[in-house]
């Protein structure tokens, strides 16, 4: 009885602490300039905030099985450039996000085949893919960036329009809450999630089959990595082929910094959610205080570290 | 007989090799069959046919008169053979009961409906161990109790066939008494147990069957009852007789090596003791008595509070390598993943405790490391080729002795000799041992961490007996020495 | 059985994977000429040569890392760094540099690229954290300091002219300096990896970390020392790229964990660890290079290359699995006998 406390005791504890930070965040934000209160109209922190809970979440159930994908920045970006071609051709909004994200699903399908099939190490695998796709992602764009603004005008809607009042983003958001907390909650892949990364062999020996779940993982990330990519492009008004750089390490800051383990076996979608809000109200309260965006690349290198080891030291101080 | 496996003329070949030749024996139904050889008999062989892991080169096997071709492990258990690896096959990260319906939950478009199952399996597991809760994280359970989450599994699979690999290696003695009780209930439902254990006592205690493999070909299957004690077993499996009994030793007690005084921490209570040049002793304790915190804080792993003197000197090591550097080697009990590097060939592995020897201001001397290995594949008698063979590559005993090999090349005076003969055949066994007492002629003090009774009475000079992390005894071993007596204080009984 | 047989010529895999490579090597080069004969003018050789050696300065420590079973991932971040911060030291004062003597900067920037070496080694080692997010984070940190030190684009007004010397410099028609620096820091790590305690140590954690531990080998220090050699190494290629350019430039550096990472597996170093050699990556770099440069030489945009090395890589690491197939059925045979 008493380990199952000490067990539920770890998550409480996980729990409250990425709570906390970000009221942390809120506050000091707040505190250096008091317009973080009021500046940032949620609708912009939901805008800021999709592109990364959307592909942070199924990345945190591939987390979880114990695998890794370093190439969403570059998904990111290859899809925000297909959507505007797409669209710059005349084509619906709608249509080329859809276009976009059977795209990024394929891209995820190879990312599996060379993780489940080919059994290369995700590391390796997928930071070959990132710069394999971002070489696409140029070749398609060229020299020039496609600037899409007033060419069709539904491409900023999703990104930045509203309905009813309410950010389009906010549906993209709310959507893959839903699905990714019924899938880790209540089907066969998030359940599943987790006995592969804890022990992959009593998994197959189960009748799992581990292989072709992670498979499906990495698909599932990269077709949400391309709906990430064209809300982003859509938010911005431009594709940029370089704009998917650093965007693995936020996906990475916002899972980790929910308490996900890196080793596999552990973690929740509910906190990566939490964890993606950090991120985006550091990014934006650090635009608002002036730091300048270089800053931002050791800020953030900082926090995952820190990230990483506060998660240590609760594992420590919890679990025994 | 009702047999419920029938194996008939099994032949298994590599290319050049016969790991399996013409085997063929029954299986009763509802009995406990043990299989017993030396490594390399082909046991292991028989048993990856039998899952499936590996495809015979001939034969057929029958499993309620019908053949049967499972392609792998998972394939077996759908059949109904399950098998206890060594290396337990349950997550950690989820709950007992999650463990047990995992991959066989009921699902509708991936998504996981209510389990019907889970009362009755719930059911079975507080029948065999009412002491494992069902909401507990798996990785609370002790091996044992995993062992049963495991046995509950194979159960609720409707397993025929329960094959068990060495499952008494890692549990205690009381664990085990459960194990059998378990295994006994199995039985009475009409489970077959495929037995394999290294531990001859345990054959006798609960065996109906066994099998004795020997160089790939079937020595004999007999009823246990008709096996007219542990000779004739170990003639069958040796194919000659050999009892191991101890040989007094003389020790000029002298020099003390090894002063401990008051040693605590976490598992260990108050513990002293005083070690002589020459000696070889022998820590004896069920699992969880603390020899293996006590090697480690001999070591230079674990901190502790109390004076620990080496060779007269006081010694507080930081790490390993300053334990190293005092003299102090160990032989780790998991020989594979702790004491060898496998893709690394015999003679990189002899030379990895010593550099210092092959080598002058930090660069390596190839033509010394030549005949280091050398000298040391001798002199223990590592049965090999050449010593640039891959150690992963050869025998349970003689990886053993590339171990010693190893320690013995750290030039080192006291050798920690952690289960210094799991999983080594009993020829390799007597080998081993004669090495030990040879170290220990050569005014080295040996001292051997064992969960083996036998190999502590057949080897060493005295004998400490823990208990719960105490010393609880002190025993002058002689080859009358009153082993019920030992087992009577290790188990908690009071001292001697 | 067959060891008698053998004693002809005794190799180690390692040597029969060195001599695979080098074979390949030759193949390549060989096609090379054949489909694009501008590939083998002297000029065009001495541009192969020269543009590949940063790379091969900064994968030796890599190599030896992905040997003992890590990743290095922040080496770009600080090729970067190491330029901007070694050009920005010694930019005179009123360009808004630190106008120190270049001397000065040289050693002062390498010391703060050892620094993250020496960070990632303590995240890894003390603080527990797997090396590809502890590098992953100072990769940031790292890119991060560029970033500021150049402003965003580049040092480049006010810098000394010695600054433009390390890479620069040339020796007769074909050998450059960083060429030289390239040869040196390649025998020295050979002569480690080969001769040396240190390098044997390496192997040993590779092949099985925790019998490393218990056999004494003080596994900490010595990953914490590939580590800084890492940071200083790149650093080093980061302040002779900067001189080439005669910049500190903050984007450069971008890509190079993946050219190493290409470069390393190519060269016969197991992503698993506890295989590989520094001579396979020095090969790996060429045999990559000579193709990107072979590509360049048909016009193909600079675009293509990361597409045509991707599939190089996956290619060897299958075909590694394959050669590897071979020994792991040999093993099994000598597990029955």
């Amino acid at each position: 009885m008493h380990s199952i406390q000490g067990q539920s005791w770890r998550s409480v504890v996980k729990n409250v602490y990425v709570f906390g930070i970000l009221a942390i965040f809120f506050i000091v934000f707040t505190a250096i300039n008091p317009k973080f209160i009021a500046g940032p109209s949620l609708s912009f922190i939901i805008q800021t905030v999709a592109p990364l809970l959307v592909v942070s979440l199924p990345a945190t159930l591939l987390m979880i099985s114990g695998n890794i994908d370093l190439s969403v920045g570059s998904i990111l970006a290859f899809s925000g450039v297909i959507m505007a071609t797409l669209s710059k051709g005349g084509m619906a909004a709608w249509e080329a996000v859809l276009i976009a994200a059977v795209l990024g699903l394929g891209v995820g399908w190879i990312n599996g085949l060379l993780v489940s099939h080919l059994k290369i190490t995700s590391v390796i695998a997928t930071l070959v893919m990132n710069y394999v796709l971002l070489g696409v992602a140029k070749i398609l764009t060229g020299d020039t960036i496609p600037y899409v603004k007033g060419v069709q005008s539904d491409f900023n809607v999703i990104g930045r329009g509203k309905v009813g009042g309410l950010p389009v983003a906010t549906f993209f958001i709310l959507a893959a809450i839903i699905i990714f907390i019924v899938l880790q909650k209540k089907s066969v892949l998030g359940k599943y999630s987790f006995a592969i990364g804890g022990n992959r062999d009593a998994s197959i020996l189960s009748g799992i089959n581990a292989g072709r779940l992670v498979w499906l993982l990495y698909v599932i990330t990269g077709a949400a990595a391309a709906v990430g990519g064209c809300l982003s492009a859509s938010k911005m008004g431009v594709a940029d082929a370089t704009s998917g750089a650093g965007f693995e390490l936020d996906v990475i800051i916002a899972i980790l910094i929910g308490g996900t383990s890196f080793a596999g076996g552990e973690g929740s979608v509910i906190r990566s959610i939490v964890g993606a809000f950090i991120v985006s109200v550091l990014t934006i309260g650090l635009n608002m205080a002036g730091v300048e965006s270089f800053y931002q690349y050791v800020v953030k290198g900082a926090v995952l570290i820190a990230a990483v080891y506060l998660d240590k030291i609760i594992k420590e101080k919890v679990s025994t | 007989m009702d047999a419920v496996l029938q194996i008939q003329n099994i032949t298994k070949t590599y290319p050049g090799v016969v790991a399996l030749d013409d085997v063929s024996f029954d299986i009763e139904r509802g009995s406990v069959h043990c299989l017993l050889g030396e490594n390399g008999a082909g046991k292991s062989t028989l048993i990856k046919i039998l899952t499936g892991a590996q495809i015979r080169t001939s034969g057929a096997i029958l499993m309620n008169g019908a053949p049967i071709e499972a392609k792998n492990t998972k394939e077996a258990r759908e059949i109904g053979i399950s098998t206890l690896f060594q290396e337990l096959n349950v997550v950690d990260q989820l709950t007992v009961e999650e463990n047990l319906s995992l991959g066989m939950e009921p699902t509708r478009f991936g998504f996981f409906r209510k389990n019907p199952d889970i009362g009755r399996m719930l059911q079975t597991l507080a029948r065999l161990e009412p002491s494992i809760d069902a909401k507990q994280l798996v990785s609370k359970l002790s091996v044992a109790k995993k062992q049963i989450v495991e046995i509950v599994k194979a159960v609720e699979t409707k397993a025929e066939v329960i094959i068990m690999d060495e499952p008494t290696a890692a549990i205690s003695e009381g664990e085990v008494k459960r194990l059998f009780e378990i295994i006994a209930g199995l039985k009475e439902h009409g489970v077959t147990v495929i037995y394999i254990s290294h531990r001859l006592d345990e054959i006798f205690e609960i065996g109906d069957y066994v099998t004795v493999l020997r160089d790939g070909r079937h020595e004999g299957t007999k009823k246990i009852a008709e096996i007219e004690g542990r000779e004739e077993l170990i003639r069958m499996i040796l194919g000659k007789t050999v009892v191991e009994t101890y040989r007094p030793r003389e020790v000029q007690k002298t020099e003390k090596y090894i002063e401990a005084q008051h040693i605590t921490n976490g598992k260990l209570k108050d513990v002293s003791f005083d070690v002589y040049k020459g000696e070889i002793v022998g820590f004896y304790g069920l699992i969880g008595s603390g020899k293996t915190e006590l090697s480690n804080v001999l070591y230079g792993i674990d901190a502790y509070e109390g004076a620990l003197r080496i060779k007269g000197r006081e010694a507080r090591f930081k790490s390993v390598a300053e334990a190293v550097a005092q003299g102090i080697t160990l032989a780790p009990e998991e020989r594979r993943s702790q004491g060898l590097f496998t893709m690394l060939s015999i003679r990189k592995n002899i030379i990895s405790m010593n550099m210092k020897k092959i080598s002058r201001s930090g660069i390596i001397n190839a033509a010394l490391i030549r005949s280091v290995s050398g000298e040391f594949v001798e002199k223990l008698n590592v049965v090999t080729d050449t010593d640039e063979k891959e150690v992963g590559f050869l025998s349970g005993g003689n990886q053993q002795k590339v171990v010693f090999a190893k320690c013995l090349n750290s030039e080192a005076d006291i050798f920690l000799l952690d289960e210094p003969t799991r999983g080594v055949d009993v020829g390799a066994k007597e080998e081993i041992h004669g090495i030990i007492r040879q170290l220990a002629d050569e005014g080295r003090t040996c001292i051997v961490f064992s969960s083996e009774l036998p190999e502590v009475l057949a080897c060493c000079d005295r004998i400490f007996l823990l208990h719960e992390g105490a010393l609880k005894a002190v025993m002058d071993n002689a080859p009358d020495i009153d082993s019920d007596e030992i087992i009577h204080i290790v188990a908690g009984g009071g001292e001697a | 059985m067959d060891g008698n047989k053998k004693k002809g010529l005794q190799l180690s895999e390692q040597g029969r994977l060195t001599l695979w490579m080098f074979g390949l090597l030759i193949i390549v080069l060989i096609v090379l000429a054949i489909v694009q004969p501008a590939f083998l003018t002297q000029g065009n050789l001495r541009n192969v040569v020269n543009q590949n050696a940063v790379l091969v300065i900064v994968s030796m420590s890599v190599t030896m890392l992905m040997i003992t079973g890590n990743f290095d991932l922040s080496i770009g971040g600080i090729i970067g760094m190491g330029g901007v911060l070694c050009a920005w030291f010694c930019q005179s004062v009123p360009q808004g540099g630190a106008g120190l003597p270049y001397g000065v900067a040289f050693v002062l920037s390498l010391l703060a690229c050892t620094g993250i070496g020496w960070l990632n080694g303590f995240l890894t080692m003390r603080l527990g954290v797997a090396s590809v997010i502890a590098t992953l984070g100072t990769m940031s940190i790292a890119r991060g300091i560029a970033y500021i030190g150049a402003s965003g684009s580049m040092v480049e007004l006010g810098v000394p002219d010695v600054f433009k010397v390390v890479g620069r410099q040339e020796f007769g028609s074909f050998l450059t300096l960083p060429f030289v620096i390239m040869v040196i820091i390649v025998i020295a790590f050979f002569f480690v990896e080969t001769k040396t305690v240190f390098g044997q140590k390496i192997y040993l954690i590779g092949a099985n970390i925790k019998a490393a531990q218990l056999s004494g080998v003080k596994v900490r220090k010595q990953i914490n020392t590939l580590f800084i050699l890492s940071g200083l190494l790149s650093g080093l290629a980061g302040i002779i790229l900067a001189s080439k350019l005669g910049a500190g430039d903050c984007k450069v550096g971008l890509e190079y964990e993946f050219n190493a990472v290409v470069a390393i597996i190519l060269g016969g170093t197991s992503i698993a660890g506890g295989r590989g050699t520094v001579i396979g990556t020095v090969i790996g770099v060429f045999i990559i290079g000579m193709i990107s440069n072979t590509l360049n030489l048909f016009g193909a945009s600079t675009e293509w290359q990361p597409i045509v090395k991707g599939l190089v890589i996956v290619g060897a690491i299958l075909f590694q699995r394959f050669a590897m197939g071979f020994g792991d059925r040999h093993k099994l045979r000598l597990e029955a006998a």
